[in-house]
Order: C-alpha cells, then sequence, then structure tokens
C-alpha cells in the first residue's frame, strides 16, 4: 500500500514532540533543583542533592541544620506548590482555550478568580483565619462558575460564545462585590491584607496545606489529560465534535468541572496568578503544535516550569519579596505580544 | 441499511414551522439531493438528519433505529456529517484533523495508533490529497479543506453521509471534482443525503432529487423528472429555460432574466 511510504514524516513528527517534551521535564527538574538552593539563605547544588538524597538513604551529615530545614520545610512545599500551581493555571488555560475555540481565553474566564477573590476578601473582612480563607476562597470561586453555567442555562443555549458572556456577567458582579467589601475594609489591616492576598504569592505554601490539595488538583490535571484527544475535536467545533462522536455537552461539563476544581485550588492557595494560563498554552503551542496530544502535557510543564522561575525572582531580587502575580504580568505581557505577532495570520 | 426520515417537522420556540411533514429515504449507495430556495430549510433539515438540531416532531431511522436514541458514538459510526464552511482555529496539521475522524472508535479515553493514521492516510489518497498530509490546516485552500473534510468523514467509515451544499464555496473545476468523488463514495456504498443550489449538478450525475419549498417537499424523483421548468421556475422564482443541450445531451437550466416577481 502507497500509504506506508508517507508513514516516515508522521513518525518523525511523533518522536520530535516527544522529545521536545522530554526536553521540557529535563527542563523543569533542573530548574526545580536550582531554585531549591536558590534565595536569601543560598545553598551549594551538591548539598542540595545530598539533602534530598539523605531522606531517602542514610547519610552522614555535613551539612548544617538550618541549611536542611530551610531546603526541606520552606523551599520544598513552596516549590511543589508553585509547580502544582503553575502546572494548574496552564493546563486549564490550554483546556479552556481549545474547549472554546479561542486562543485568548484564560482559566477565569467563568468567573473562578473573582468568585475566589470576593471569597478570600469576604474571609479576612470577617477575621477568618488562613483556613477560612482559603475554603472560603475555594467555595466563592467554584460557585462563580457555577453560577455562570447555568446562567448559560437561563439564555436556553448550548453556543460555547453564551457561556463566555453569562462568565462575563458573573465576573463583573463579584468584582463589584469585591470592590464592595475592599471599601467597608478597615484600610490600615484588612484592605492590604485583601489587596496582597488578591497580588497573588507562593509563600505561605507549607505542607500542611498542600498535603490536603496535592491529590485533587493531581486527580483533576489528570483528568483534564486524559480529555485531549475530545478537546481536538471540540477545538474544531461544537457541530464537528459532535458529528465525530463527541457527546458535546457532557464533554464541555467535564472540562469545565476539571479545569474550575484546579483553577479554584491553585487560587486558593496562591492567590490570584494572572497571565500563566493565557501566556503558558501559546509558548507550548509554538514549541509543539496545536495538537492537545501533546500541548497539554507541554502546557503543564512549561507552566509549573514558569512559575518556580518567577518565583525565583520573586524571593531574590529584593530583600522584601514581590508579589508573583505582579511578575506574571510584567514578564507575561511583552511574551504574549511576540506570540501574538508571530501567530497574527492565525488569530485575525 | 436505510436512512428514513419520517414526518419531520422542525420550528424555532414561538416560531412559525420552518418544514413540516417531510418523509423521505435514502439507500445505501443513493445520492439524494435536496433542491430549494434560501431559507426553504435545508441546511435546517440536514441538521436534523445529522442530529444537530432537534426536530419538533417525527423521527430518522437507520435500519429501523431512531436515530434520537443512539448515542453520539454509535450515530458517529453509522453516519457522517460535514457542515458547510468551516473556520478553523487552530492550525492542525492536516493528518491529525482526518484522523480525528476515529474518534468513535477509540473509546472515552485511547488515542488514534498507527492503524488509525493509515486509515486516515488511505482516505486522504483516495481523495487525491494525500500530499497534504503534513500542511496546516489553516493554510490550504477551500476546496482543498472540503477534500480533507470529506477524508475525515470516510475515516469515521459511515454508513450514510451528510453533506451541506458541499460545491457551494468552490469554484467551477472544483465543483464537478468534488462531485466526481461524492460519486465514487456512492458507488462504494455510502447513501449521500445533499443540499445544493445548482440544480444542473443534479441533472449531470442523476442524482434522485427531492425539491423543498416553502418547508413541504413539492416534488421527489429522478432528477430529470423533477427538475423542470414549472418546478424550477416556482422555487426560483424567476424564468428558467429547462432544455436539452444538443452538444452532451444532457438536460440543463438555463435561468432567464427579468420577471422576478412571478
Amino acid at each position: 500500500m502507497p500509504s506506508k511510504t508517507k508513514f516516515p514524516p508522521i513518525n518523525q513528527g511523533k518522536t520530535q514532540g516527544r522529545r521536545a517534551l522530554w526536553i521540557m521535564v529535563i527542563g523543569f527538574l533542573a530548574v526545580f533543583l536550582a531554585s531549591l538552593g536558590i534565595g536569601r539563605y543560598g545553598v551549594a547544588p551538591d548539598n542540595v542533592i545530598k539533602i534530598l538524597l539523605s531522606k531517602v538513604f542514610p547519610m552522614v551529615h555535613t551539612w548544617d541544620a538550618t541549611m536542611e530545614r530551610v531546603i526541606l520545610s520552606v523551599r520544598l512545599p513552596r516549590l511543589l506548590g508553585g509547580s502544582l500551581v503553575g502546572a494548574s493555571l496552564a493546563l486549564a488555560g490550554a483546556g479552556f482555550q481549545g474547549m472554546f475555540k479561542n486562543p485568548l481565553v484564560s482559566p477565569d474566564i467563568l468567573g473562578v478568580s473573582s468568585g475566589a477573590g470576593f471569597g478570600a476578601a469576604l474571609a479576612l473582612l470577617l477575621g477568618m483565619g488562613a483556613m477560612g480563607i482559603q475554603i472560603s476562597a475555594l467555595f466563592f470561586g467554584v460557585a462563580a462558575v457555577i453560577a455562570a453555567y447555568f446562567l448559560r442555562k437561563c439564555f436556553k443555549t448550548s453556543s460555547t460564545l453564551m457561556l463566555v458572556l453569562a462568565g462575563v456577567i458573573v465576573s463583573g458582579f463579584f468584582s463589584s462585590g469585591l470592590s464592595l467589601l475592599k471599601y467597608l475594609a478597615d484600610p490600615l489591616e484588612t484592605l492590604p491584607a485583601i489587596t496582597m492576598w488578591l497580588m497573588g504569592s507562593l509563600a505561605s505554601i507549607d505542607f500542611p496545606s498542600l498535603g490536603s490539595v496535592t491529590f485533587p488538583v493531581l486527580l483533576g490535571c489528570g483528568g483534564l489529560l486524559l480529555m485531549r484527544w475530545k478537546l481536538n475535536a471540540l477545538s474544531l467545533g461544537d457541530r464537528e465534535a459532535q458529528s465525530l462522536g463527541v457527546n458535546v455537552s457532557r464533554s464541555q461539563l467535564i472540562i469545565i468541572l476539571l479545569a474550575t476544581v484546579i483553577t479554584a485550588i491553585s487560587v486558593c492557595i496562591s492567590g490570584t496568578i494572572g497571565w500563566v494560563g493565557l501566556v503558558i498554552p501559546h509558548l507550548a503551542r509554538f514549541l509543539v503544535g496545536v495538537n492537545n496530544n501533546r500541548l497539554l502535557p507541554a502546557s503543564a510543564l512549561l507552566g509549573a516550569t514558569a512559575l518556580i522561575l518567577l518565583d525565583d525572582i520573586a524571593r531574590c531580587l529584593s530583600a522584601a519579596e514581590i508579589p508573583i502575580g505582579i511578575l506574571t504580568g510584567i514578564v507575561g505581557t511583552p511574551i504574549f505580544t511576540l506570540m501574538i505577532i508571530r501567530q497574527r495570520k492565525t488569530l485575525s | 441499511m436505510k436512512l428514513t426520515v419520517e414526518s419531520l417537522s422542525f420550528s424555532y420556540p414561538d416560531g412559525p414551522p420552518v418544514f413540516e411533514n417531510i418523509s423521505f429515504s435514502l439507500a445505501e449507495g443513493e445520492v439524494l439531493a435536496i433542491l430549494g430556495s434560501n431559507g426553504t430549510g435545508k441546511s435546517t433539515l440536514l441538521n436534523c438528519v445529522a442530529n444537530q438540531a432537534l426536530p419538533s416532531r417525527g423521527q430518522i431511522l437507520i435500519d429501523g433505529i431512531p436515530t434520537r436514541e443512539m448515542t453520539a458514538v454509535q450515530l458517529a459510526q453509522r453516519l457522517a456529517y460535514v457542515p458547510q464552511m468551516h473556520h478553523p482555529m487552530f492550525a492542525y496539521r492536516v493528518l491529525d484533523v482526518v484522523v480525528m475522524g476515529r474518534i468513535a472508535y477509540l473509546g472515552a479515553l485511547r488515542g488514534p495508533g498507527s492503524e488509525d493514521y493509515d486509515l486516515a492516510m488511505e482516505m486522504l489518497e483516495l481523495m487525491g490529497v494525500a500530499a497534504l498530509s503534513e500542511k496546516s490546516y489553516l493554510e490550504i485552500s477551500g476546496g482543498e479543506r472540503q477534500l480533507v473534510l470529506f477524508a475525515q468523514a470516510l475515516t469515521q467509515q459511515p454508513r450514510f453521509l451528510v453533506l451541506d451544499e458541499p460545491t457551494s464555496h468552490l469554484d467551477f473545476g472544483n465543483q464537478i471534482r468534488c462531485l466526481e468523488v461524492i460519486q465514487s463514495m456512492a458507488e462504494q456504498g455510502i447513501g449521500i443525503l445533499l443540499s445544493t443550489h445548482f440544480p444542473d449538478h443534479s441533472l449531470m450525475f442523476r442524482h434522485k432529487v427531492c425539491v423543498l419549498h416553502e418547508g413541504r417537499i413539492m416534488a421527489t424523483g429522478p432528477a430529470e423528472q423533477v427538475i423542470i421548468q414549472e418546478n424550477m421556475e416556482r422555487i426560483y422564482r424567476i424564468p428558467i429555460q429547462v432544455t436539452k443541450d444538443v452538444a452532451t445531451g444532457r438536460m440543463v437550466c438555463l435561468p432567464q432574466k427579468g420577471d422576478s416577481k412571478r
């Protein structure tokens, strides 16, 4: 059969994509290990590796206890949390961009960030503790998306554009609610706390908080990765997907559910971090192409790498930490501009 | 296998019926062309047949089983649908677009394997566009895109194919090439339902024709019996001569200028 002769380029494409993914895995691990040693209390790379290995193999301690505490109790949970948040935001962004057939969509398009911001501000205003803030942020983040989903039902349509519109409405509502809470907040203590939370930071991530979120986040990310073939069909168009044998409304619901869970959890442990979910999928598309089979894992890997890199800058650039949400915007916008320039033919 | 449309009606909520009481059947290997003026509900009818829109009354049966009782996967294994115009957003590789036709066979979570890529490649070759396989779906022409979507639909290995105005956006030559491809698909046993604005095409390829007028079927039958002056003038509201072309011996429709109020 002549089709066999056409096979080399396909396989070639496959291995090229795979190679890119493996490079991203190695890049992520390298950045992760380097980031463990970086900070105001610097630790040499060999000591970083020794400290990590000493937890698995019995070793002679050639380092002091502070070093070990900084690496294992402060930086390790922060980096693990940062990786989860970065991967989640980028994965949810890539998933939504495919599902909405729109490369300009970000994970908070359905209102999850505004909802979570409102929830966190409410908890801060009511004087709740760290746990209360996280639960309130999670609750209102998910509630906002549910509201958007049912608002579309009120419009009596199944169009994804109307879902975006519903998301805009819900976001607008919660943003106003947030402004109201800021207006009511004590300007000396609560208001700065709200503002800081909204700017996002990985600083408060520790092992206890990580323990409760890791499983649901990994489950959500895994679920989204499994939807990658369906996402390919959905990104062609709802009708096209339907006629290819995809149950469109059910697949959409699953994707929204998974993306919302991982975004909401990310927001509740790190505050609102913008731009990652929008820019990273573009970067990934540039490197491995548009096929979600490779785009989704690439987005997750790049998202995790980018966020811990930016967090390194946030930790090291000045004596007081810069909120990471500011950095993602400052670094993200020029990269996004470059990406748009390179893809303007496809976008216009 | 037979596709049967039984007394199908469709109306938008609180609106007048778009079409009413439409019945026809389509056998494997047959081409049925729906003719009708703009806005008579051809696309809506095809959407209903392809389960993209919900009819207000009536049903569609494939081999006696109502399509509404089938899952998306079950329907996709029997019927493929190529919509009128496709505006893709993402630069998929052509072969990746075609292999998406296998989704109905892959189960919930599996990706396509090498035999699926083989089949997709084979279908691209059948459509004569194998050379496009590695190109970006955004960078090929409208005519090429149509053939790629046909290849995708064939990769679905359906018994029936629903094509919404397959020739409308193609140039003069591509229209005929496209119809030849449709003919060859029918010869392989696929039943094809298409809508068209070109009665000449149906005369040329001896389609079975169904004339839709004001939401009802005005006439059904072989092209030469249905595409007659009276029917054509009624649906298109211009004077039309249907005559035999001496050179080719084929019946052709010749629209005339003038009295457009008829």
